[in-house]
């Protein structure tokens, strides 16, 4: 914004020139947004100031010190100088006293080239140092992780990581340890670092202290190209910049944006993209050679044009034989708006069938009930959490699930709303929220307790008085209720359409918004595309069709006869792998587009190898509503193509031709014909890389236009300090080129510029008849057999998911299964901790060592969903409500 | 010498009067009471508001003996009118090297400060003190604990002190062994179980300090003063010591004096006057150098300073917590100066750039000079380096550093190595230590 435009309360005068501001904004941020950069190691926009490392001193006329700019306020009639010499000597001073007993091991350290450090010293440094004596010497490096390496010899003591941990992640695993000239970062001899964010005080570290224990050594980074995009793992959608050596993904950062992360990601985001370029990765089109006689049936390639060719036969005649409505689509929530539209296209338009569903693991969720008379979708933005007075979280565990909402959560709790946290066991937000432990299956009930703000509280293992006063802090508003699948394969007839109904009428009195938490990067573009039973385009009412374990179900009975899985790996995620068995085996013709051979995809007569993210350009949907742009980073093997592009191939072979030729004309296309999507425009997403723009009068060398590659700094010789003493001081020129780790956290970004487009939220009315209301079942839990536990799955961060499982830097932190009891339980059945169990439910059996902890409520049992060695789908039955299960030795 | 005498006569002091009248049970209660104690808080309690309590010790001029010498008064002043609860907090942590005074006070005179602690929590309304004693405390902490329980079983701590409608409970903190943590707002952060370390000013503890409520700072000294300034107002308080200093002050005096010690004096005494009181310099030496107000004060060698905030203030140094440290002509001060920065560096937090550096600079560099390794720039350093960390120009507390500490560091260095420029430099031609060859001669001279 030019200055004289600018919102402003206040006027200062910087560096001679009268400006005007906000009041109270810091005087760090209010200069920088001139284009006045003030160096500085500890001060991060994204957390309190310490106003630590002095390197951000100016002089403040009137005050007989200087101040330092990160934790000084701007005040009206303030005159400042940051280039007088008072402020440049107190700079150099500061910069000669950090690199004193810093190593200058630069040729070899990760961070050289991008470093906060070496780009302030020749920016602001004295150029050369009057330091003659040994330097202080720690063993290096150490292992903070099986992640984050930690060269103590490097490290500024700017508690940037430290502070990341207390103030944003609440994991407090690394501290400040002993004083004074020996004080070193470091973790408890037994705790290792193992953050689910610990990534981010790597990416925050203004020196190579802290290195990725992945990334060291594999490059320099002036010989990686970056690109922006936006993850591709879970519904958040963080901003990321994926970087790049030739064709080789090497590195993932956080971009700040915000409205959706501030400056983080989850170690997931940044460690988990390299399954791109993992050595399973599906090269060309493979089709099944029925073997004869007991032999085993194996697979051959194919020519993309004849398997397309048979496929689109197999397809053909099956819907002449069978009827449109024997043909089902599952999957895509992984793939882009685009290819969903293409998928729609085929399917809803070109076959006819109303079965598609993009559900997998969550199966047994009913969205559509939050979608009654409207849209399918959140009505909040995440920033609207940090104006909540009361958030109700009725959802799974977001820092294992929503990784980055989590620590949006937090930082809600930390401006002041209170949260309830409604779940049956105890998670992560119960450390800043008040549980609502509702006994396992009661949903339905606690809904009720809740909804009728405790007139009518059926039995659910919560306190009345709990209720009550829960019920009271729903009726202060802003409230936002956030809802999701919080067990897979869990369903509670009737408890959602409750909630649901609550929710939208508070909606509707504007008292309340509501966050649907949908799992996947794109599980809210699969719904606004139409991948939902009766739910189309722009989510207008479609005829009713089947779900995912409808669809298996009629794949078992015949009725399905052809069936499309999109990156859908229905053994593993389906929460019943019975079924999902059964229906593979059915005789169904099953194509299955994958970038791995999973174990569904070993199962299909056709397999066809997808481009990956990171090698095709789309957008996402995250769970706000908010569309993303995802970028092609590296080239997709060569014999893997774009979903939509195969897509629009069968539909032209089925004969109905399209002439797009690249996503951003299907793009268009959704912007003319999906009714909620109108205005959509790739250019409005926003480019990440837009210049860090400050006002107009900026000079633009100042805040450098980034093109995908970073551009090396450029550096001012510096005065010497020789230069102060004859009294002819020459100022440098405040001009710098900050480095690109700096950049990211200037404040100047203008983020409106990536922040991507949240689509408008409007739908045709008419009721959604995704699924008919139902009347709550109460009572679930009484129909328990006698000595067995309620089922709770649940989903981890790091899981044996295709992606995660091959992100060759994941292994190591993915945790093996176990099953949780309450201490009661494991007592009177006389289990011991560490010890291997046997869970078994009427449908299957695993074995897995036991965990004990008052976590899991007593008349339960908690699993992870799908980890190396057990999938909790083997033991769940789609069929029921929830799934029982015993535990024994 | 009866002039010295008539400085630390029974008309002269009253801090100190309960145990050099009493040596052998001064700290119990029973002899506390039966010596007055305990009879201006009820007086107080009785007869004062809180505000007429802080306008008493507004017009007293009693100024803080932790160091700063900020008016006691005013402190009390800054609280919120509307903010509870609140809290004071008793610096009992006494680390300035060469400081022991207030350990004196704790071990034999406990009551007094805790008199002073229960007027103090009545004038700014607090209903809990917290003691933050220096871990190494052992007697002192065991004899305030005892006071402490003994005068709650008295009913004169806790609720309803002597039967009256004030409460306020007292609770003993012991710390571990760090100079920072005497600095306030490192001290509160340890005492709310944290690393100690300067806290980001404002907000100030009067506003925010402990837990976030507002909370006075007060050393015990300071506190130790309030039961006799109540007892005879602050006209009387007044007749001691300076105008811009009123009262008296506990100094202890270390180094090269016959009879090292604490002794209570009327602010203003000269310095020489103090040494004298001391027993003056043994053996026939001379004065070199003296350290006015604790390791962080710059060096003086004018014996005729008063001994005020004022005077010191103007002279370029501190009064500080009152440690005077005596240094005879067989001193080298370039070992002193090495002491006292390896001090500083070790005390150092380590929170900011300046003095967790520069300490560890100037100590490297001085460590060298002392051991004979000097290099002829190392002077010229010392200073460059002094300049770094507090500008020359600036006034104590208007350096580089968080907190005073990195300014101290450079602001004791600056003056020894500008008072004595030649014994630095001949450290480094002689590549020895030119005091101690001296000394070794005339030894021998003496041994032939
Ligand atoms: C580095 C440093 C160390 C200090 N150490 C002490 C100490 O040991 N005892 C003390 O009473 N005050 C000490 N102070 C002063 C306190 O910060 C504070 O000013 C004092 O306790 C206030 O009490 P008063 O106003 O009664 O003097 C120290 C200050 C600094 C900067
Ligand atoms: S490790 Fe890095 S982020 Fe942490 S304190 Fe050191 S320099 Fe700062
Ligand atoms: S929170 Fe979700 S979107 Fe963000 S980095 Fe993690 S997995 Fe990716
Ligand atoms: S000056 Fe800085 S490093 Fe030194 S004690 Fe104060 S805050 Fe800590
Ligand atoms: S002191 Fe301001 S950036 Fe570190």
């Amino acid at each position: 914004m030019p200055p004289e435009t600018r919102d402003t309360g206040i006027r200062l005068t910087i560096n001679g020139t009268e400006l005007p501001a906000e009041n109270g904004h810091l005087l760090i941020d209010v200069a920088e947004s001139y284009g006045v950069f003030v160096p500085r190691f500890c001060y991060h926009p994204g957390m309190d100031s310490v106003a630590a490392c002095r390197m951000c001193l100016v002089e403040v006329e009137g005050s007989r010190k200087l101040l330092p700019a990160c934790a000084t306020p701007v005040t009206d009639g303030m005159v400042v100088h940051t280039d007088s010499t008072p402020a440049i000597e107190a700079q150099r001073s500061v910069l000669e006293l950090l690199l004193i007993n810093h190593p200058l091991d630069c040729p070899i350290c990760d961070r050289g080239g991008e470093c906060p450090l070496q780009d302030q010293a020749l920016n602001f440094g004295p150029g050369r140092s009057r330091y003659r004596e040994q330097k202080r010497h720690f063993k290096k490096p150490i292992a903070l992780s099986e992640l984050v390496m930690l060269d103590r010899e490097r490290c500024v003591l700017c508690w940037r990581c430290v502070r990341f941990c207390r103030e944003v992640s609440g994991d407090k695993e690394i501290e400040l340890l002993d004083r004074g000239s020996l004080s070193q970062i470091n973790r408890g001899p037994a705790e290792p670092f193992d953050s689910y964010f610990s990534g981010n005080t790597i990416q925050i570290c203004p020196v190579g202290a802290l290195t990725s224990k992945p990334y060291r050594f594999l490059s320099r980074p002036w010989d990686l190209l970056s690109t922006a995009t936006t993850c591709s793992f879970c519904a958040v959608g963080c901003p990321l910049s994926v970087e790049r050596r030739g064709d080789e993904v090497l590195r993932a950062q956080a971009l700040p944006n915000d409205a959706v992360n501030s400056f983080w990601n989850c170690d997931k985001g940044r460690y988990g993209h390299r399954y791109v370029s993992h050595a399973d990765r599906l090269l060309a089109p493979l089709v099944r050679r029925r073997a004869t006689m007991g032999e085993a049936d194996t697979f051959e390639d194919m020519p993309w044009r004849d398997v397309l060719d048979a496929v689109a036969d197999k397809l053909t005649s099956t819907i002449a034989e069978h009827g449109p409505a024997s043909v089902g689509f599952i999957g895509g929530s992984h793939a882009t708006n685009e290819d969903l539209f293409a998928a729609i296209l085929l399917f809803r338009d070109v076959v006819g069938t109303p079965n598609v569903d993009f559900r997998t693991f969550d199966a047994a969720f009913d969205y559509g009930a939050f979608g009654k008379g409207g849209v399918v979708g959140s009505s909040s933005q995440f920033e609207d959490l940090d104006k909540a007075h009361t958030i109700l979280w009725f959802g799974p565990d977001p820092k294992e699930e929503l990784p980055v909402l989590y620590l949006r959560l937090r930082h809600a709790v930390k401006q002041g709303a209170s949260l309830l946290v409604a779940h049956p066991r105890r998670i992560s937000l119960c450390e800043f929220g008040t549980h609502l432990a509702y006994t396992p299956g009661r949903e339905a009930e606690l809904v009720r307790g809740l909804v009728t703000a405790g007139a009518e509280i059926p039995d659910c293992g919560v306190d009345r008085e709990l209720i009550r006063s829960a019920g009271h802090a729903l009726a202060q508003q802003p409230v936002v209720v956030a809802v999701g699948q919080q067990s897979p394969g869990r369903s509670c007839p009737g408890a959602w359409d409750e909630l649901a109904t609550w929710a939208r009428s508070l909606e509707k009195s504007g008292r309340a918004t509501v966050l649907l938490c949908v799992p996947n990067a794109n599980s809210q573009g699969a719904l606004d595309m139409g991948i939902y039973p009766g739910l189309d385009r722009g989510h207008r009412p479609a005829p009713p069709g089947l779900g995912t374990l409808e669809m298996l179900r009629a794949a078992v009975d015949g009725r399905i006869r052809f069936l499309w899985l999109m990156g859908a790996d229905i053994l593993s995620d389906v929460p019943d792998a019975a079924l999902a068995e059964a229906a593979l085996s059915s005789g169904a013709y099953v194509v299955v587009s994958e970038l791995f051979p999973t174990a569904t995809a070993l199962s299909a007569d056709v397999i066809l190898p997808a481009a990956a993210f990171a090698e095709k350009e789309g957008s996402y949907t995250n769970l706000e509503r908010r569309i993303q742009k995802t970028n092609p980073v590296v080239s997709a093997p060569s014999g893997a193509r774009a979903d939509w592009h195969v897509l629009l191939d069968i539909s032209a072979r089925l004969g109905t031709p399209r002439v797009w030729t690249s996503s951003k004309e299907i793009a268009a296309e959704i912007a003319r014909s999906v009714p909620t999507h109108q205005g959509f425009d790739w250019e409005l997403l926003g480019d990440p890389w837009a210049p860090v723009a400050g006002p107009a009068d900026v000079p633009p060398e100042l805040w450098h236009a980034a093109g995908e590659n970073p551009p090396l700094p450029q550096y001012q010789a510096s005065p010497t300090p020789d230069d102060l003493g004859n009294g002819s001081l020459r100022l440098p020129d405040r001009r710098l080129t900050t480095s690109w780790p700096l950049r990211w956290e200037l404040r100047a970004v203008d983020a409106t510029r990536r922040r991507g487009w949240v689509w408008p939220g409007k739908a045709a009315a008419g009721p959604n008849p995704a699924t008919a209301p139902s009347t709550p079942r109460l009572n679930v839990y009484e129909d328990a057999p006698p000595g067995a536990l309620f089922l709770l799955a649940g989903r981890a961060i790091y899981d044996n998911g295709a992606m995660v499982s091959r992100s060759p830097d994941l292994g190591v932190v993915t945790p093996a299964p176990f099953v949780e009891l309450h201490p009661d339980e494991a007592a009177s059945r006389r289990l011991v901790a560490g010890s291997e169990v046997t869970v078994s439910s009427p449908k299957g059996s695993v074995r897995v060592p036991l965990r004990i902890s008052t976590d899991t409520p007593p008349g339960a049992a908690a699993v992870p969903f799908d980890q190396p060695g057990m999938s909790a789908n083997v033991l769940l039955d789609s069929s029921e409500p929830a799934t029982y299960v015993t535990v024994a030795p | 010498m009866s002039d010295l005498s008539r400085l630390t006569s029974r008309e002269a002091t009253f801090i100190t009067r309960r145990y050099q009248d009493y040596p052998g049970d001064s700290f119990t209660l029973e002899r506390a009471r039966a010596t007055g104690a305990y009879e201006s808080l009820k007086k107080a309690i009785a007869t004062m508001t809180p505000d007429a309590l802080v306008e008493l010790v507004k017009a007293s001029g009693l100024r803080g003996r932790g160091g700063a010498g900020f008016p006691t008064g005013n402190k009390w002043s800054f609280v919120p009118r509307d903010a509870f609860p609140r809290y004071l907090v008793v610096n009992d942590d006494e680390g300035e090297p060469g400081t022991f005074k207030d350990r004196e006070l704790t071990e034999r005179d406990p009551h007094a400060i805790l008199e002073g602690i229960l007027i103090a929590a009545l004038a700014i309304r607090a209903e809990r003190a917290y003691i933050y004693i220096r871990g190494e405390f052992g007697l002192g902490y065991r004899r305030m604990q005892q006071a402490v329980d003994d005068a709650r079983a008295a009913g004169l701590v806790g609720r309803n002190i002597a039967g009256t409608d004030f409460s306020c409970d007292v609770f003993i903190h012991r710390g571990a062994g760090a100079y920072i943590c005497g600095e306030e707002t490192s001290l509160l952060d340890s005492l709310e179980g944290y690393r100690g370390q300067p806290r980001l000013r404002p907000p100030f503890p009067a506003v925010k300090g402990l837990y976030a409520a507002p909370t006075v700072v007060n050393n015990v000294e300071t506190l130790a003063n309030l039961p006799h300034i109540v007892a005879h107002g602050s006209d009387w308080f007044r007749t001691f010591g300076t105008q811009q200093s009123p009262g008296t002050k506990l100094f202890s005096i270390s180094g090269h004096v016959a009879n090292p010690g604490n002794y209570e004096v009327a602010l203003g005494t000269t310095l020489g006057e103090l040494i004298e009181v001391a027993g003056g310099i043994p053996g026939g030496r001379s004065l070199k150098a003296v350290i006015p107000g604790g390791a962080s004060a710059p060096w003086v060698t004018d014996t005729s300073l008063p001994m005020s905030f004022e005077a010191l203030a103007a002279a370029g140094t501190m009064l500080g917590s009152g440690a005077v440290v005596v240094m005879d002509d067989t001193t080298c001060v370039v070992r002193m100066a090495m002491i006292n920065t390896r001090f500083f560096n070790h005390e150092s937090c380590g929170k900011c750039t300046p003095c967790r550096e520069g300490t560890w600079w100037m100590r490297k560099v001085l460590e060298r000079l002392e051991s004979g390794e000097g290099r002829p720039e190392d002077r010229g350093l010392l200073l460059e380096l002094c300049e770094d960390l507090l500008p020359e120009k600036g006034a104590p507390a208007s350096g580089r550093s968080f907190c005073p500490l990195g300014d101290s560091a450079a602001w004791s260095l600056r003056s020894i190595v500008k008072i004595f420029p030649e014994e630095f430099l001949a450290h480094v031609e002689e590549g020895r230590c030119p005091v101690r060859a001296g000394e070794e001669a005339r030894e021998q001279e003496v041994r032939a």
